[in-house]
C-alpha cells in the first residue's frame, strides 16, 4: 500500500473511530463511568 | 427515505466542511471591522451578575507579567514530575510572580517523595483520590493570585508559554485563554523541539533492537498512525482559532490554558472535561475565552488507535455530560455562543447517527436509481478504506510485539 493511500486510510479510520466513540461515550456518559484523565 | 438521505447528507456535510467554511468567513469579516466593534463587548450581556460585581475592574490585568498561580492535578506522576516541575521552573518568567501548586491526587507512588525535593519551591496539596476535578478544586483554593494556570503532568510548556498565556488577560473582558498543544507528528521541526529525550530513547532502543527491519517498519507505520491523529487536530485548531477570533472558543486545551481566579467555579467531582465545561461558565458569566497560537505546549500524539479511541470517548462522553451539568448552553439567549456549539459540539455528537441513517437509506434507496447506488458505492469504499487503516494499526501492533521480543532478547543476552 502506498504511503498515501495508508493515510487517506488513516484518516477514514480515524473518521470512523471518532464517530464510533461518539456513540460509545453516550453510553459511558449513561453509566456515569468516572473517567480521570 | 429519500428525506433521510438527504436530511442526513446535510447534516454531516454541514457539521464538517459548512460550519468551518462559514467561520472562516464569518471570522475573515469581523477581522475587516473596526477595533471597537470587533471585540464582543456588544454581545456580552449586560444584565450578567459577573459584570456588575466589582471583579470586573479587578480584572483589569495590563501588565505583561502578572502574577499567576500554576496548577497541576497529579495522579501517580512520580515518573513525570521532576521533569514538568523544572520545565515549569525554567520559565521565562519571573520567578517570584509565580506560584506553582502540585495536587497529589491519592497517588500511592512516589510522588510525593518527589515533590518533597521542591520544597520551598513548590505547593504541595495532598487530597484523598477524588479524581481530576477535585484535585482541581483543592489546587485553585490554595492559589494565591488571581490568574490562574492549568497545566498536566504530562505535557511541557515552551520557554515562554507562560508570558503568553497571560499577555492576553490585558483585555478586561477576556475571561479565559487556552494555549496550543501541539503534538509530535505535526511536523519534523516541531517534533525535534517537542521532545528531544523521548528521540534519543527511541534512538538508543533502535541501536539495542536486533532486528532493524522490524524497528524502521514500526517506526513508519507509527509515522503514519500519527499523522493521522495530528491531521484532526490541526483540523480542530483551525477551527478554534476561527471560533476565537470571532468571540470564544467552546472549550480550553486541559494541557495550557489559564483563568481568571474570579470566574472560577468550583468542579463537581464526577466533572470528565474541565476544560470545556470551566471556559464554557467563563463564556456564561460574559467574558471571553481566547486561543493564542503563541503559548505553547507539546505532547506525543497518541501512537494508538486504542489509546485515541479512549481518548475520543472520554471526551464525547463529556460532552454529554456537560449538558447536562449546564444545560443553560442550549439556550440560545443565555449563550451567546450558541450557533457555534450547536454546530461544533452537539453536531459532532449527532454525525454517526447520520452516517448511520444514511447508510441505511442508501441501502434502501440504491434499487430505484443509480446516483443512490453510487452514493452507497462511495461509502462502501470509505468503510473498507477505514477497515484497512484498522489493518494498518493491527500491523503496527503486531510490529511493537516483534520489538519488544527482540529487545527482551537482546537483554537476556546480556544478563546470560
Amino acid at each position: 500500500m502506498s504511503q498515501s493511500l495508508a493515510r487517506l486510510a488513516k484518516v477514514a479510520y480515524t473518521f470512523v473511530m471518532m464517530n464510533y466513540a461518539a456513540v460509545a461515550g453516550l453510553f459511558a456518559a449513561a453509566r456515569g463511568r468516572r473517567v480521570w484523565r | 427515505m429519500t428525506l433521510v438521505f438527504w436530511l442526513s447528507i446535510a447534516v454531516i456535510v454541514y457539521v464538517y466542511v459548512g460550519y468551518p467554511a462559514l467561520l472562516h468567513v464569518w471570522a475573515t469579516f469581523r477581522a475587516l471591522r473596526p477595533a471597537e466593534e470587533s471585540t464582543p463587548e456588544s454581545s456580552i450581556n449586560p444584565q450578567s451578575p459577573i459584570h456588575q460585581s466589582p471583579i470586573t475592574p479587578q480584572s483589569a490585568i495590563r501588565t505583561p507579567q502578572c502574577d499567576v498561580s500554576i496548577v497541576i492535578a497529579a495522579h501517580n506522576e512520580a515518573s513525570r514530575l521532576t521533569a514538568r516541575i523544572d520545565n515549569l521552573l525554567a520559565q521565562d518568567y519571573v520567578a517570584g510572580r509565580r506560584q506553582i501548586i502540585v495536587v497529589s491526587d491519592g497517588s500511592t507512588d512516589d510522588t510525593l517523595d518527589v515533590l518533597s525535593r521542591y520544597a520551598g519551591v513548590v505547593d504541595v496539596v495532598t487530597v484523598p483520590r477524588g479524581g481530576k476535578a477535585l484535585a482541581l478544586n483543592a489546587g485553585v483554593a490554595r492559589a494565591r493570585f488571581d490568574i490562574i494556570v492549568f497545566a498536566d503532568a504530562r505535557q511541557m510548556f515552551a520557554p515562554d508559554a507562560l508570558k503568553e498565556l497571560v499577555a492576553s488577560f490585558s483585555d478586561p473582558r477576556i475571561g479565559a485563554v487556552s494555549g496550543e498543544l501541539l503534538l509530535d507528528a505535526e511536523s519534523p521541526c516541531r517534533r525535534a523541539g517537542a521532545d528531544r529525550r523521548s528521540i534519543e530513547r527511541r534512538r538508543a532502543a533502535r541501536e539495542l533492537a536486533s532486528d532493524r527491519r522490524i524497528e524502521e517498519r514500526r517506526r513508519t507505520i507509527r509515522s503514519t498512525i500519527a499523522d493521522g491523529v495530528g491531521l484532526y487536530w490541526t483540523y480542530e485548531k483551525h477551527i478554534r482559532k476561527s471560533e476565537s477570533a470571532i468571540d470564544s472558543t467552546l472549550g480550553a486545551t486541559g494541557a495550557i490554558y489559564a483563568i481568571r481566579r474570579s470566574l472560577y467555579q468550583p468542579l463537581p467531582a464526577d466533572t470528565i472535561l474541565d476544560d470545556v465545561l470551566t471556559p464554557m461558565r467563563v463564556v456564561l458569566a460574559g467574558y471571553r475565552v481566547v486561543f493564542t497560537e503563541r503559548a505553547r505546549a507539546y505532547d506525543r500524539a497518541a501512537i494508538d488507535a486504542d489509546a485515541e479511541a479512549r481518548r475520543k470517548v472520554r471526551t464525547l462522553a463529556g460532552n454529554y455530560q456537560i449538558l447536562a451539568l449546564e444545560p443553560r448552553l442550549l439556550l440560545p439567549w443565555r449563550n451567546r455562543v450558541w450557533l457555534q456549539y450547536v454546530s461544533h459540539k452537539l453536531g459532532r455528537l449527532v454525525v454517526p447517527h447520520a452516517l448511520l441513517a444514511l447508510f441505511a437509506a442508501s441501502i434502501v434507496l440504491s434499487v430505484e436509481h443509480a446516483f443512490y447506488f453510487s452514493v452507497l458505492g462511495a461509502q462502501v469504499i470509505f468503510y473498507v478504506l477505514a477497515g484497512c487503516g484498522a489493518l494498518i494499526e493491527y500491523r503496527a501492533r503486531i510490529a511493537d510485539s516483534r520489538y519488544a521480543a527482540a529487545r527482551l532478547t537482546e537483554a537476556l543476552r546480556e544478563v546470560v
